[in-house]
């Protein structure tokens, strides 16, 4: 469409009227052409009605509020490419690397270690911990603070604490029993 | 933009400056309530910094922003949907005092009353090309359709509008 439509074919458009494959070419040629943006502004039915909206106020404290925000972000060191809200971030997303890493290296430990009792005991207990540190740091999704991911990793560490320090006690009072 | 995707404060302080105010009008208009509107301008920005780097440069920067807004506009819907699923309505149009009884205010009440009965899908648009002023093509990039499906859209929700408003009131001239 190299020249301007004329005013009945605008008109048309701007009332809904034309096919779709006619409205889309039109529509193409209003992306580009300024002169007939306007004049389709002018036949729109409801151009008055839009008109009459004041657009909303930006609430005063607003702009201060996503400043801050967004400036807050730049003290987290550089992240790996993240879709929006698909991957944790931060020590969330450390601890769950971690809480994934000893999950593993427990059933490496379990499948190829000793057979004894304390060996089987140890590696379901710390299975068990990483898990529940894992379930206990995604459930923190959209939290942005620090402190309850640290919260969850102290819990996790006081849970692979006790395991090791219960384990053997339990392994020494099965032997004697 | 290169400098705010290296991290420069200046530069990422003036994409939040520039593009608050139309995020924030966007959400206002799509949600209808001003604290889910500010949720929501934020929660964007936020993504919007995180995700610099993803942003492809053949297109245009206040598009993207747009889709991402709209986006997490529709995830807040439906965390409200989750939070309350009895309240089916979204919630009244916070419009201007019915104090204010001007003829042009009244227009714009109706206007917003409207626009609350049209369906977020047919929302969305007129409030991207009326009130944003983005291109056909801009709304079709920013809403991931065919620019065919926009103009649907835009000729019905236009058309159901019409049908709220007089025959003899909508005309310019
Ligand atoms: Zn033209």
């Amino acid at each position: 469409m190299s020249q301007h439509p004329p005013d009945s074919l605008i008109k048309r458009f701007a009332e809904g009227d034309l096919p779709e494959s006619v409205a889309v070419d039109l529509a193409m040629h209003i992306d580009k052409c300024s002169v007939c943006a306007t004049r389709a502004a002018m036949l729109e039915p409801m151009a008055l009605v839009f008109a009459s909206d004041e657009d909303p106020q930006l609430p005063e404290d607003l702009l201060a509020e996503v400043l801050l925000a967004v400036s807050e972000l730049q003290v987290q060191p550089a992240l790996p490419p993240t879709l929006p809200g698909a991957m944790p971030v931060g020590p969330r997303a450390e601890l769950l690397a971690g809480a994934s890493l000893v999950s593993a290296a427990a059933t490496l430990f379990f499948l190829l270690g000793d057979p004894s009792h304390f060996a089987v005991d140890l590696a379901v207990n710390a299975h068990a911990a990483a898990t529940a540190a894992s379930i206990g740091a995604s459930s923190l999704e959209g939290v942005h603070s620090a402190w309850p991911a640290m919260v969850a990793a102290l819990a996790f560490a006081g849970c692979l604490v006790l395991g090791y320090a219960l384990q053997p006690q339990a392994y020494a009072r099965r032997k004697r029993g | 933009m290169l400098s705010a995707r290296e991290g420069d404060p200046t530069a990422r302080a003036w994409i939040v400056e520039r593009y608050t105010p139309a995020v924030y009008r966007f959400c206002r208009r799509y949600l209808r309530n001003e604290e889910d509107a500010r949720d929501v301008t934020q929660e964007t920005l936020i993504k919007v910094m995180r995700n610099l780097h993803r942003f492809d440069e053949n297109r245009r920067f206040s598009t993207w922003v747009f889709s991402i807004a709209r986006n997490t506009a529709i995830d807040e819907q439906r965390r409200r949907k989750r939070l309350a699923p009895e309240l089916k309505k979204e919630p009244a149009w916070e419009g201007p005092s019915p104090m204010d009884e001007t003829s042009q205010s009244r227009r714009a009440d109706r206007l917003h009353v409207a626009l609350a009965d049209l369906s977020p899908k047919y929302r969305e648009v007129l409030v991207l090309y009326h009130f944003e002023h983005l291109k056909y093509q801009e709304i079709a990039d920013a809403l991931d359709i065919p620019i065919g499906t926009v103009m649907n859209r835009i000729f019905r929700a236009r058309k159901s509008l019409r049908n709220v408003y007089g025959a003899d009131e909508y005309h310019l001239a």
